[in-house]
């Protein structure tokens, strides 16, 4: 098994009603005597994580440490309808987790029916990503990310943009969260606040992660892990001819993707070739990618790599949703860029002056797609969307 | 002693109409003071002059470079100095209550929704041409550190997502002296601007004024609402903010900005007795059909921002400043 078993261990401990048996194990750490000593709360306890084989650790922001009593929080906070001001929807109702935490849409639409421009994108080994959302060089942690849905008015997700006091009264009002906040924060006097709905949604993302599919457990030694086709598909995704793995790369199938291990890091962003609707590179607006922050002209069209485990569960494709399948998406890339042929966006992605050169395109037997489909198949990891840990606690 | 401090915080804030949250994890600061009433801006100057200790400049003022510097030696004598601004359209004061028909380029029948701006680095000139800053009462709600934020909507009408406080004067102190002249920015500074919404101080601390895909606050946010005749709301909206941002994922933070957005604006001739600042909605939408032009926010490759952008004093393609076309701020009679 490869989740942060020994995290989830300490949540146990402190959910149970005999209190905090695990308390012994606790040592001070230097340095933090504005901290109270270890009396009644496990919050301070180190945070182990358990991670699956070949997962370094991820960057934890130095103001938010993972805890268990935290992550627990988190959870309760990312399933509870109450935290839309409707009351109509959580996290979750967007991001749900048989999904790989995504909602099958090309559009999500917000708590009073806006429709987003995007569709939820999946959190699989978001505590990963360099960078938070499509493509956004200034979303550079959870923290922040987190704000947007539940303040956003453009569009409108959970409500809450100047009702913040609203937020915490109603949160106040529920027993369960006054516990779940002490306990979470438990040096501070008042901790049913906004800044702490934002750390914990941020620790429990952080626990998201997915590395327990068939592909992990053959790369972890399992050779009978994948069956033939698969592991041919695998083969060629890695290939020379196909490049996939160029971008889709290392543990987190994505160059977007850094942890304490990192070394040099850029973020990156690659126009794959999916528009070119005025013969000069353009996407239609509104989805004109880092372009849109950056207003360089070589942005345009430039999107962050998404990882892909679970990808055969979180469609529809690309930054739009304009990719139904992941056998379009193999011809996307086989042809070298997409061609539109009618409507407002029509134009040729393989000719678009800002596309990354590495999409070349390939040519794929009948065998070989199959072999591919077979190994994106394997990137479904059944334990991320099924362990209850993740899941509606209430 | 932490702790202690962190109450004493909240049993003050929930004396406010306009309640903030207490703060624990940053350094403590000034009392708060109850004026969260809407109160007109006229009782809302207040006589501090020497009452004011120079100290409470400092309260949390590592966070905010630049303030409070000006006081000079222990014994120059402080003056209290009121900068009082004035919201209106046109000739109309604004209210969330009004209705106005003169905005924009067309006759159009539009109510007010949000009317606010950060400022910071108020600064009087003397006669001999010297500036000084202006050390901003630290009044625990509006103004902190260098930074204030002027609110001229007070939640009623129209103002959906607002609140009842009002904030139409900068106040402070400035070493006693003749000052003939006045300048500020308009924004906030970048070492401000990118931190948590949720974890600032007020006035930085107002998530209706963050904008979240720029992780950074909304200088200004002028904005209006109308009924459609299908019975719809429209919006327009032109909210300024820095842009081009990139971050550090390592470190978490942004780190630099491409387009600050941040606005100069001097009135060399100012006479805080008998002037006020218009702050002028109508004269910043002069250009704008509010009907069919697009929204204004946290972009300025926007077609609609052009002129807006032109009128606060910024050249909305490349950034910079461009003083000569600023009509937004006039200095003028009450």
């Amino acid at each position: 098994m490869s989740r942060p078993r020994g995290a989830w261990l300490l949540a146990a401990l402190w959910a149970s009603p005999l209190g905090v048996p695990a308390l012994s194990a606790c040592r001070e750490e230097p340095g933090t005597e504005t901290l109270r000593p270890l009396s009644r709360h496990p919050a301070q306890i180190d945070w182990t994580w358990d991670l699956p084989p070949g997962f370094p650790e991820p960057i934890v922001p130095a103001d938010n440490p993972m805890s268990a009593p935290s992550v627990e929080l988190g959870r309760h906070l990312f399933h509870d309808e109450r935290l839309s001001l409707s009351g109509t929807q959580s996290c979750a109702s967007c991001h749900q987790q048989a999904l790989a935490f995504t909602e099958g849409l090309a559009h999500s639409v917000g708590s009073t029916g806006q429709p987003h421009p995007r569709g939820a994108l999946s959190l699989a080994n978001v505590a990963y990503m360099g960078s938070l959302t499509w493509a956004n060089p200034v979303l550079v942690r959870l923290e922040a990310q987190v704000l947007i849905p539940i303040f956003g008015t453009d569009p409108v997700e959970l409500g809450w943009s100047g009702r913040e006091r609203e937020l915490e009264e109603r949160l106040r009002a529920e027993p369960r969260y006054v516990e779940l906040f002490d306990a979470a924060y438990p040096e501070e006097e008042e901790p049913i606040a906004v800044r702490n709905v934002v750390r914990s949604l941020a620790t429990f993302q952080r626990t998201l992660i997915s590395g327990d599919s068939p592909v992990d457990r053959y790369r972890a030694g399992d050779v009978d892990a994948l069956s033939a086709a698969a592991r041919r598909g695998l083969d060629l995704f890695e290939s020379d001819a196909l490049r996939c793995s160029s971008c889709h790369a290392g543990f987190a199938l994505s160059d977007a993707a850094l942890s304490e291990e990192t070394g040099d890091f850029e973020l990156l962003f690659h126009n794959t070739g999916l528009y070119d609707v005025d013969g000069e590179g353009a996407y239609p607006a509104g989805g004109t990618g880092l372009f849109a922050t950056s207003g360089r002209p070589e942005d345009m069209g430039a999107f962050r790599t998404p990882g892909l485990r679970n990808i055969a569960l979180s469609a529809p494709y690309m930054h739009d949703g304009s990719v139904a399948s992941l056998d379009e998406v193999l011809d996307h890339y086989a042809r070298g860029g997409r061609l539109v042929t009618s409507g407002p966006h029509a134009g040729d992605g393989r000719e678009n002056p800002f596309k990354d050169p590495r999409i070349a395109g390939f040519v794929l037997s009948d065998d070989d797609r199959a072999s591919l489909l077979a190994f994106f198949d394997a990137l479904t990891d059944e334990a991320f969307v099924t362990d209850p840990w993740f899941g509606d606690p209430w | 002693m932490k702790v202690a401090a962190a109450r004493s915080r909240l049993v003050s804030a929930r004396g406010l109409r306009y309640s903030r949250p207490s703060v624990s994890r940053l350094a403590p600061r000034a009392p708060r003071r109850s004026f969260g009433t809407s109160a007109p801006a006229a009782a809302m100057v207040m006589p501090l002059a020497l009452a004011l200790p120079l100290a409470l400049a400092g309260c949390g003022s590592e966070e905010t470079p630049g303030a409070g510097g000006g006081g000079g030696g222990p014994a120059t004598a402080d003056q209290a100095v009121t900068i009082r601004f004035d919201a209106r359209a046109l000739d109309r004061p604004l209210d969330c209550s009004a209705r106005y028909d003169q905005l924009g380029t067309e006759p159009v029948d539009v109510g007010l929704r949000d009317f606010r701006f950060y400022l910071h680095a108020v600064r009087l000139v003397g006669r001999d041409g010297v500036e000084v800053p202006v050390a901003l009462d630290q009044d625990g709600v509006w103004q902190q550190g260098d930074v204030v934020l002027l609110d001229f909507e007070d939640g009623a009408g129209t103002c959906v997502n607002g609140n009842p406080g009002l904030h139409e004067a900068v106040t402070g102190t400035v070493p006693a002296g003749d000052y003939v002249g006045l300048r500020f920015k308009l924004g906030v500074p970048f070492e401000v601007n990118h931190t948590d919404v949720t974890a600032s101080v007020p006035p930085l601390d107002v998530t209706s004024l963050f904008w979240g895909w720029g992780e950074g606050r909304i200088f200004l946010s002028a904005v209006t609402s109308r009924t459609t005749e299908e019975g719809k709301l429209d919006l327009f909206a032109f909210q300024l903010a820095s842009t081009g941002c990139e971050g550090d994922p390592r470190r978490g933070e942004v780190v630099a900005c491409s387009s600050p957005n941040r606005v100069e604006v001097d009135f060399p001739a100012f006479d805080l007795a008998s002037q006020v600042v218009v702050a002028d909605l109508g004269v910043l939408l002069a250009e704008t059909p509010i009907v069919t032009a697009a929204s204004c926010m946290g972009t300025s490759s926007e077609p609609s921002c052009q002129p807006l952008f032109e009128r606060i004093g910024l050249d909305a393609e490349s950034g910079a400043e461009t003083p000569d076309t600023q009509v937004f701020f006039r200095a003028s009679a009450p």
